[in-house]
């Protein structure tokens, strides 16, 4: 069994919705950086999108492209992994409330602060009834909304989805995870992936996901023992799988970041660039773990 | 009047995040919600915020202020009948 | 396969416990007041609050003095060890155990707080900020508890708790996990109050859901989590299973980020979905637990799902709970799912408190009167959430 990646699109630190990355990858020597916006007006009203922070923006920027590339407009799942959701707007209503008080407060501000904004403002955009949830399980939450979508398809409750990993940084909050040294000398970024799975290769598909595993508390006894269930079910060997090195020197660190780590493999694996099975590995600060297995279709 | 109507839409614009829009765009007496701009429930709230924090007119009931927020001429004449700022 | 209910446990304005929660919904016992704890100008605002400071949350789940945690956390942790005692967790441990749980706020009632701290110079409120999002709620409720082979954190509004039963069930349903508990934590905050606040929701008086003259909601804080075990699980360990979770579904409303499209079609959807999982009719459920926050738009729309679904002459008992517990948002699915338990393991039906006036549009009124026409075989329980994600449990008697 596996779930095909039909489709991909990003808009990050490097040049947005296209793959300059792979040859001529933008370099940053700066601690915090913000993503290169795409021009949204091929995708949203500018009227319409009134409401909408950079997060939002993104993601139905990079939905609709996976949405076009794929042909699939109507997708029978929507998920979004997000770290820490809507910061921006978050911001804005908290610092209100702290500085000005509880009176004068802006519901705009409040509704697009809660997280599954983002996966709801999608299926507005597409006019989608379908199974829709978010996942905001720190380092690993990306993750998390693949491994829903990953069921859903287990259990032959839908043939498409459409999943996301949508981060985003503003300054304050930057500065405050630097002063408890949590990026650790790396590019704090953001991150904006859509990705349109399909029970069906269509025309072009970038990879197969052949399993997706997440665990907790886990040492490298027991992460080694859970690669080596996947390995045994798949009828493969240990050695068979290639953790390519990580691509966050390219895309940066954000909670989603391994949705890049997805998206780089994906894109080198349509082209023949990387070896036919992939193994990322994520190991969040030592307590969240993630396993995605890929392969070559 | 006058001056109300411009600082009426400036702050319009400002509240409800119209990037692209300049006061000249809107028509005071066009129809705000479902057409003209084609605002929703959530600008109306935004607009009742707008109310007491430049005028002090407090607006409790969203329903109610269908008519006052119908345009901009009727929220302009609303407000100069009861504003507190 | 079958996904057993084999434990649960709850905390919220009714107080600790399943056997508090049970009283307080026997005798009609509201939970909704003045705020006690949380500081606000709102006060005038009847909120539900769980009746025990964060101290006193503390000393019960028998957390350190010196460690950092939420109230949020502090919830989830007394309502977790309640389910895991209720499963016999410690006696028979299982082999492959899960936590996925629901919660938006988070360590929000810290971070609104200290933020100022947190963005100047001043390091001494520095230790809250890793407290701040969501899955290191989870993390805090899990590792106190005891040990879990995979943990997952959710967020979809007031239907949080919800989608962590059906994910959890789903985990079990892949062979995946044989245990899995799942549920949610919510605990009230300056953010959550203001912001609803604004959308000009909150009632100022005790909530009057499906009510006529209804005018709002109260807002609610607390836990809930159900332990979901396979058959072979429960068997191995030697555990009675107390009810089956024998449908589920999601959809989404996808007409607003706030409003519920007015026929309710996600609503609709997500009851639909969930007998089809059950391999039920509608005429089979006995018993609909609402989501009815006692918003107008809200149980209008729901009011109308409900007609639609069931038949506007054939619409089952329909109750909801919130006028008791408040609307305890990103909990509310996993604390009205062991309400809906409770009702059918009890044969009762939760009272509608605070009716009096007939909705004109609907063609039925919710439960005021406890006894119910028979035994109660399958209960289903709404959750709808803002950004139109809406989810429907279905409770089945074995």
């Amino acid at each position: 069994m596996g779930v095909y990646i039909q489709a991909a699109a990003q808009i990050s630190v490097q040049n947005p919705l296209c793959d300059d990355w792979l040859d001529n990858p933008i370099q940053y020597r700066v601690p915090y950086q913000r993503a290169i916006e795409a021009d949204y007006k091929q995708f949203l009203d500018p009227v319409a999108s009134r409401r909408m922070g950079r997060i939002l923006k993104r993601a139905i920027a990079t939905s609709m492209t996976v949405v076009e590339s794929s042909g699939i407009t109507n997708p029978e799942a929507i998920i979004v992994g997000t770290g820490l959701g809507c910061l921006e707007t978050t911001e804005k209503f908290l610092l209100a409330l702290v500085q000005e008080g509880e009176e004068f407060l802006q519901p705009t501000n409040f509704i697009n602060s809660t997280h599954n904004t983002i996966a709801s403002h999608i299926a507005v955009h597409l006019k989608c009834n379908a199974y829709n949830s978010t996942y905001v399980h720190l380092g690993v939450s990306f993750e998390s909304a693949l491994l829903d979508a990953f069921m859903q398809f287990q259990l032959g409750r839908i043939h498409s989805a459409l999943v996301g990993g949508h981060d985003e940084m503003i300054p304050n909050y930057f500065y405050i995870l630097d002063k408890v040294g949590y990026w650790e000398g790396k590019l704090a970024s953001e991150c904006a992936v859509s990705f349109m799975l399909s029970d069906e290769p269509g025309d072009n598909p970038m990879a197969l996901i052949r399993e997706v595993v997440l665990l907790h508390n886990a040492d490298e006894k027991r992460m080694e023992s859970a690669i080596n269930q996947v390995c045994e079910r798949l009828g493969t060997e240990r050695k068979e799988w290639v953790s390519p090195p990580s691509v966050k020197p390219v895309f940066g660190e954000s909670f989603t970041s391994q949705a890049f780590e997805m998206y780089a493999a994906a894109v080198k694996m349509q082209r023949g660039l990387i070896a036919d099975n992939i193994l990322l590995i994520n190991q969040y600060k030592g307590t969240e773990t993630s396993l995605i297995f890929l392969s070559k279709c | 009047m006058e001056t109300l109507i411009l600082d009426l839409k400036k702050q319009i614009i400002e509240a409800l995040n119209l990037e692209d829009i300049t006061p000249d765009d809107i028509d005071t007496n066009a129809p705000l919600f479902v057409e003209g701009l084609g605002l929703d429930s959530i600008d109306a709230l935004e607009l009742i915020v707008l109310m007491e924090k430049q005028y002090g007119i407090k607006l409790e009931d969203p329903g109610k202020s269908k008519e006052i927020f119908r345009s901009v001429a009727t929220m302009a004449d609303y407000i100069s009948k009861n504003r507190k700022k | 396969m079958k996904v057993y209910v084999t434990g649960f446990g709850i905390i919220s304005a009714l107080g600790m416990g399943a056997g508090p929660t049970l009283g307080a919904l026997f005798n009609r016992q509201s939970g909704v007041g003045p705020l006690r704890w949380l500081e606000t100008m709102h006060s005038h605002l009847p909120c539900a609050e769980v009746p025990f400071s964060t101290q006193e949350l503390r000393n019960m789940a028998g957390v350190a003095q010196d460690k950092i945690i939420t109230r949020t956390a502090l919830m989830g942790i007394l309502a977790l060890r309640e389910a895991l005692e209720m499963a016999l967790w410690n006696e028979h441990k299982p082999l492959d155990p899960v936590l996925i749980s629901g919660t938006t706020v988070g360590g929000m009632e810290n971070s609104e707080r200290f933020f100022m701290d947190f963005i100047s110079p001043d390091t001494s409120h520095d230790k809250y900020i890793l407290a701040h999002d969501c899955g290191v709620c989870t993390q805090m409720i899990a590792d106190h508890c005891g040990h879990f082979d995979m943990l997952s954190t959710l967020s979809t509004a007031c239907s949080s708790a919800a989608n962590a039963l059906i994910l959890a069930a789903d985990m079990i349903r892949t062979g995946r996990a044989s245990t899995a508990v799942a549920g949610g934590s919510e605990c009230l905050s300056r953010f959550h109050l203001n912001g609803f606040n604004t959308l000009k929701i909150l009632d100022k008086d005790p909530c009057r859901p499906f009510d006529n003259t209804r005018a709002g909601l109260n807002l609610g804080e607390g836990a809930a989590y159900l332990v979901l075990e396979s058959e072979e699980s429960a068997k191995a360990r030697g555990v009675k299973p107390i009810c089956l979770l024998s449908g589920y579904g999601n959809a989404c409303d996808a007409y607003h980020q706030t409003a519920s499209s007015p026929e309710g079609d996600g609503a609709v959807l997500s009851m639909t979905k969930a007998l089809k999982e059950a391999g039920l009719s509608p005429q089979q459920i006995d018993y609909v637990n609402a989501h009815g926050t006692g918003t107008a738009n809200n149980d209008e729309s729901e009011g109308k799902a409900l007609m639609r679904m069931f038949g506007a002459d054939s619409v089952p008992p329909v109750s909801s709970t919130k006028a008791f517990t408040g609307h305890t948002t990103s909990a509310a699915g996993s604390v009205e799912a062991v309400i809906s338990i409770m009702a059918l393991l009890h044969d009762f039906l939760p009272a509608n408190l605070n009716y009096s006036n007939p909705m004109e549009m609907l063609s039925f009124i919710p439960v005021t009167d406890e006894k119910p026409l028979r035994p109660l075989s399958h209960v289903m329980t709404n959750s709808f959430g803002f950004g139109g994600n809406d989810t429907t449990c279905i409770f089945s008697k074995i």
